[in-house]
């Protein structure tokens, strides 16, 4: 499994060996120029002091041995060696150093003025040199044009000290990479503690009881609003379990009454054939026809509880409540009822299905609960849909309740085909369809209001 | 054996009334609460039936009100609620079962037979009087090994002698038991129906085991 703290810790430590290694490498190369800078430098000051000691003696070319001696070239100082040639190359001087040995003459000697080589010395220790090609001052003939001087020195202690220095930044580096790595690790572990912390409180959320959720304020900054919005999620979730266990316990608990009707009837048909009637037939299909109804409103308010958009078509206000209306017109007429309606032209942007069942519902409500010969009003508009009636049965304390799933004013069933569920469907829909339902009571007549945000096309 | 079904779907009302008067019940029916408590003041009962969502009172208020007066008439409770939190306020309010709609008839008539017996201490459900064996469960009666044949309020009759045998029941004692508020039997039904039980028990020439008390009623024992 990768580790963010693993990952971490390498990557870093990886790109910390990397500028180690090239810091490492830059003072190494810098000290190196700046040691052979100052090598160079003192070749080229030993090459002067033995050019001002040289001389024409005679027509001889000679350099003052005490000059020689003092510059660091007689023969009790190894390491340091000086020749001078003549322009045809043959030796004119060299230090006691060299005995009868001659130095070796670097490759670019004879193309340029004065430069610097590096040679094997004739002791096979490495070595540097300087040359330079003069006119001796005293050379009024011009005999010694031409003449060239090459200084060299060994440089195996230079080679030594760089040797070592680089040892030493090699080993402080290694050392450097490997505790930085260390304490990498710590601090990268230190700083991970939360996410490990979240990590393991998302673990031990119980699905059960989903709305504990994280305490926010525990965790740093860059966190909380994986938190808090953990917690969001989590609460829709807890809401959305909710809703779906109190559906289908409500559905349940509704299917039960029907079912147990059903299963009476049969089993007494059944064991006593003769009490089976055409009146037992008749009664068994009502029942069916109620339960087919009642799983017809049970799949609308799951349509609603679902978390889909809606399908939003444009519905025509008018023929919508009218169709609902013939539906009802029998009810309407053995009741005695008188529709006073008020409906504008035009049309709404909505889900046809829900919009159907919603005008049904308060309706249809309105049409069952309505004391007999009273009056209706009714009023249609692209924002608003309201239905009034006479509730004399209805007090002020009902009006929360009559959203509810499955509430009826009396908890019997005595009503047939009314399973409490209209309002809750019609709220339900409403809210899926981004509106509003609210019921108000003035006196004793029931006013059932849905508002729409303004979808009217 | 007389029972009280209080239930307000109407539908499953009649068709229970039917199946249970067909099992040689005594049913009486009551729509809603009030209903109820107006039956359950006037008759005896040896059970209630009792639906929670009724019109008026309540099925729980109903039973907490039967039971704070001392009523211990057993009571099963028959409910679309089918929560454990509501099996056990209905059986902690003294309900002596439960059962959740849809249910099978024959549950219902052998929770009936089980409360009852329960109520009255027998853990058997089989009552022998000398040769006379009765099996109240499969409600089957045999004279000394031979299966007999009953009707079912022949059944109901000999069950409610044999409960108690040896004590003396009175013809309106009987009629209580036997017959619900919506039975009109006529004034020798009792008689009538004693001579028949007691004709089928003794088809050969077994010793008579229902005795007439001059004046006072009828007994189920052995000796005369």
């Amino acid at each position: 499994m990768k580790s963010i703290r693993r990952q971490m810790a390498l990557s870093i430590g990886a790109a910390a060996a990397i500028l180690l290694i090239g810091g490492g490498a830059g003072l190494h190369l810098t000290l190196s120029k700046t040691l052979t800078g100052q090598f160079d430098k003192s070749l080229v000051t030993k090459a002067q002091a033995l050019l001002i000691a040289s001389e024409i003696d005679d027509g001889e070319f000679e350099i003052d041995l005490d000059i020689q001696a003092f510059a660091g070239f007689g023969s009790s100082s190894p390491g340091d060696y000086f020749e001078v040639y003549s322009e045809a190359g043959r030796a004119l001087s060299r230090s006691p150093s060299l005995g009868a040995a001659d130095l070796p003459l670097p490759e670019n000697l004879t193309s340029e003025v004065s430069g610097f080589a590096n040679l094997v010395l004739p002791d096979g220790a490495p070595g540097r040199a300087y040359w330079e090609t003069f006119t001796p001052s005293d050379d009024l003939e011009g005999e010694f044009r031409g003449t060239r001087i090459l200084v060299a020195s060994d440089t195996s202690q230079l080679r030594k000290t760089l040797r070592t220095v680089a040892l030493v930044i090699l080993l402080f580096g290694g050392g450097a990479i490997l505790a930085s790595l260390a304490v990498l690790y710590r601090v990268i572990g230190v700083a991970l503690k939360p996410v490990g912390r979240l990590s393991a409180d998302v673990q031990r959320i119980d699905v059960h009881r989903l709305s504990t959720g994280l305490v926010v304020d525990d965790f740093p900054g860059e966190l909380q609003g994986v938190a808090a919005k953990l917690n969001e999620l989590l609460a829709r979730l807890e809401v959305s379990f909710a809703r779906e266990r109190r559906f289908t316990s409500d559905a349940a608990h509704e299917l039960r009454t029907p079912l147990a009707e059903l299963r009476a009837m049969t089993e007494l048909g059944a064991t006593w054939p003769d009490e089976f009637t055409a009146e037992h037939g008749r009664e068994m299909l009502e029942v069916l026809a109620e339960l087919e109804s009642l799983l017809e409103t049970l799949s609308l308010l799951a349509k609603a509880d679902s978390e889909v958009s809606p399908h939003l078509e444009p519905v025509d206000l008018e023929s919508g409540v009218r169709e609902s209306f013939e539906r009802l017109d029998a009810d309407l007429k053995r009741r005695c009822l008188t529709v006073d309606s008020d409906i504008s032209a035009g049309s709404v942007l909505t889900d046809p299905v829900l919009w159907r069942a919603i005008v049904a519902n308060l309706l249809g409500n309105a049409v069952t609960y309505a004391p007999e010969g009273s009056i209706l009003r009714v009023e249609v508009s692209p924002l608003v849909f309201a239905v009034e009636n006479e509730a004399p049965d209805l007090d002020p304390a009902d009006l929360d309740r009559l959203f509810e799933r499955f509430w009826r004013k009396s908890s019997s069933r005595t009503e047939k085909g009314h399973s409490g569920l209209g309002l809750s469907v019609v709220r339900a829909a409403v809210t899926f369809l981004g509106g509003e339902c609210s019921a108000s009571l003035e006196g004793s007549r029931l006013r059932v209001e849905v508002r729409w945000s303004g979808t009217s096309v | 054996m007389r029972l009280l079904l209080v239930e307000d779907s109407q539908r499953l009302r009649v068709t229970l009334v039917r199946a249970l008067a067909r099992l040689g019940y005594a049913v009486d029916e009551a729509r809603g609460g009030d209903e109820a408590m107006a039956s359950v003041g006037v008759h005896p009962y040896d059970v209630i039936i009792l639906d929670l969502m009724l019109p008026g009172k309540s099925g729980l208020e109903l039973l907490e009100t039967w039971r704070r007066r001392g009523d211990l008439t057993p009571v099963i409770i028959l409910t679309a609620l089918a929560s454990v939190a509501d099996r056990v306020r209905g059986l902690a309010l003294g309900a002596d079962d439960y059962l959740v709609k849809p249910f099978a008839i024959e549950e219902l008539a052998a929770r009936l037979e089980a409360v009852i017996r329960r109520h009255r201490g027998q853990a058997d459900s089989r009552i022998r009087v000398a040769d006379l064996e009765i099996d109240l469960a499969a409600r089957t009666v045999r004279r000394r090994g031979t299966a007999l044949s009953l009707t079912a309020r022949e059944f109901s009759l000999l069950e409610c002698l044999a409960r108690h045998p040896g004590r003396v029941f009175s013809r309106e004692q009987i009629e209580a038991r036997l017959y619900g508020e919506a039975d009109s039997p006529l004034s020798n039904a009792v008689d009538a129906a004693i001579y028949a039980l007691r004709r089928k028990l003794s088809p050969g020439d077994e010793p008579v085991l229902i005795h007439t008390r001059r004046g006072l009623g009828y007994v189920l024992q052995e000796s005369p």
